[in-house]
């Protein structure tokens, strides 16, 4: 019973990790239009910032504070390549940033630790409960940012740059904005991972965990706050659960993890062509001026 | 390793590159979205051949051609299956989309084939070498191959209705309708075509170096770095493209930059800097970014199909 408990928490803090990853991924693509398919390197470098902190004694408030700048960081290194740059083209950017970030964490062993990745040896009180605690802080701050003039105007960006530049609105300016808080976020996420896994890899940098938050995404409804809640809860719940049928089922592991990543692809691509806007779409506002 | 061996390593490269990414410009310029699952399907298109050739023991050749006319037509059905729905949605719907059938076919792939890595059954016969660098049989014939299908692409191109269909729907789509040109025909044609010579491309890949379900993440940005810098739509520009993309990623883990180095810096701080081979993948990456930073319409100038 005291292990269904704990097994129950660890699944809650994962769950609001990917929450926070998925809820920046929204901001971006949902709120500002920025297609990005780079969305894993805010996980990297907020943990492998936040284990290079610990491992030189930082406390570990300030190593997840250093994780969260260097996410800002990367956010706002990132906008910088934005400008008017097609979605298209914005993605492939963005996945070959991502992609570069990764073979520098598996090369340059001095930093990272190459493959064999590097561990943490400090363990935080009560953990998962700060994680879901934060989650739903984060949930709070994109709900309210969504409904500001902040958010109204990333919306109309995200409709195309010629009115909000006609309006007088800096695009690049709310562009970066928006960069920044996302990378803020997934590198608090980030720093939350490797504290909570102890234990930070290259091989949890691939590219397909930038396409499991896609996928919480896209079901959910993007630009919906509480579509990406259900979005992850219901990726997070098929994730989990097909690993406890591997016990029951006479399937392989390695199949079974291949099989739970088809089942991803085929959702994202049905989702698309059948309701592009998610589960639960964005409401559309109509204001009026009388 | 001597400039001979760069030439043909990067020879080797370009073409099976090419190949490969002459599906995705043209799909690129015609349905106005980048098809991340395009590479996917030379994946799957050399484990068919490998299925054939190993499973049922049919000649490399025989299984090499199949795989890449079956690959064709299955080009077709993803289009009608699934891109068909996206014709006048936007770039954006139709990518993501693309994304997670890339994902459902490799994961698919490694579902049934499992991880490791696989070979093609053929008898393996000693190298040459040719001005100093050694090159193998089989990469002989791959050159042979790819020159071929380049080749007959250029005729079908130039010389053909469908090929000159394929030049006008791909210049100007409304003014090709306006002309009578079926679209969705030339569509279809562009899908075999397009996926066909990906099959071909992959299976020569897999022959070269060998089969992973990993593949295809190894291929999906070098061949959009050959379609951005032969600018989208252009078959000779992804040709060109293909060997650029081929001598940056094999000279740029053997030049010596330090001579670049201490010429910027004014002083001579290195003695030899030299790139190390495992940020080879990390060539193209940075390539794609400058390129899209610098020129997002491409080198070339697109002017014909």
């Amino acid at each position: 019973m005291d292990q269904l408990a704990n097994f129950g928490i660890y699944l809650m803090a994962i769950t609001s990790i990917s929450f926070m990853l998925a809820m920046s991924l929204n901001l971006q693509v949902g709120g500002c239009g920025l297609i990005n398919f780079g969305q894993v390197v805010f996980l990297t470098v907020g943990a492998y910032a936040t284990a290079i902190a610990l491992a030189t004694g930082a406390s570990p408030l300030m190593a997840v504070l250093c994780g969260v700048l260097v996410g800002i960081f990367f956010g706002l290194l990132m906008s910088l390549t934005v400008r008017n740059m097609s979605g298209t083209y914005w993605g492939i950017l963005s996945l070959s940033l991502a992609e570069i970030v990764r073979i520098i964490a598996l090369n340059e062993q001095w930093l990272t630790g190459g493959a064999n990745g590097i561990s943490i040896t400090i363990s935080v009180p009560n953990l998962p409960w700060i994680i879901a605690a934060s989650a739903v802080g984060v949930f709070l701050l994109v709900r309210v940012l969504v409904a500001s003039p902040f958010g109204r105007t990333i919306r109309m960006i995200r409709e195309g740059d010629r009115l909000p530049a006609a309006l007088g609105k800096n695009v690049l300016v709310f562009k970066i904005e928006t960069m920044a808080i996302g990378g803020a976020i997934g590198g608090l996420a980030g720093a939350y991972y490797a504290l909570m896994q102890r234990y930070m890899s290259p091989d949890d940098a691939k590219p397909i965990e930038t396409f499991i938050v896609w996928a919480m995404v896209v079901l959910g409804g993007r630009g919906n706050v509480w579509g990406i809640v259900l979005g992850t809860i219901v990726v997070q719940a098929f994730y989990t659960g097909t690993r406890f049928l591997t016990g029951l089922v006479d399937i392989n592991a390695d199949t079974m993890a291949a099989l739970r990543l088809v089942t991803i692809g085929v959702l994202i691509t049905v989702v698309m062509m059948y309701r592009p806007e998610g589960l639960l779409p964005e409401r559309r506002r109509i204001y009026r001026i009388d | 390793m001597n400039f001979a061996q760069v030439v043909v390593n990067s020879l080797i490269t370009a073409s099976e590159l090419g190949l490969i990414a002459i599906g995705l410009t043209l799909t690129f310029s015609l349905l106005k979205f980048g098809n991340f699952a395009h590479v996917e399907m030379a994946v799957a298109g050399a484990y068919m051949a490998w299925a054939l050739n190993t499973g049922m023991g049919l000649s490399f050749a025989l299984s090499l051609a199949i795989a890449a006319v079956v690959m064709g037509f299955f080009g077709i059905l993803v289009d009608r299956a699934i891109f068909r729905v996206f014709r006048n949605a936007g770039d954006i719907a139709p990518m993501i989309a693309s994304l997670g059938l890339a994902i459902a076919i490799r994961y698919s792939i490694q579902a049934i084939f499992g991880p490791h890595f696989l070979r093609y059954n053929f008898a393996i016969a000693p190298g040459m070498k040719i001005a100093g660098a050694y090159i193998t049989r089989q990469q002989i014939w791959i050159l042979a191959i790819v020159a071929c299908a380049m080749l007959g692409f250029h005729l079908l191109l130039q010389y053909t209705p469908i090929g000159k269909a394929m030049r006008a729907t791909s210049t100007n789509v409304e003014l090709a309708q306006a002309s009578g040109i079926n679209t969705e025909r030339v569509i279809a044609w562009v899908w075999f075509l397009g996926t066909a010579f990906a099959g071909l491309g992959g299976v020569l890949v897999a022959w070269d170096t060998q089969l992973i379900p990993d593949l295809g993440f190894n291929l999906v940005i070098p061949a959009f770095c050959v379609v951005l810098i032969g600018g989208v739509g252009s078959i000779y520009g992804a040709m060109l493209g293909a060997v650029v993309v081929g001598f940056a990623v094999n000279l740029g883990v053997t030049v010596n930059l330090a001579p670049i180095v201490n010429w910027i810096s004014g002083e001579q701080i290195f003695g030899s800097l030299r790139l190390p081979p495992d940020y080879k993948p990390a060539i193209v990456y940075a390539a794609v970014i400058l390129l899209l930073l610098l020129r997002p319409s491409g080198l070339v100038r697109r002017e014909l199909g």
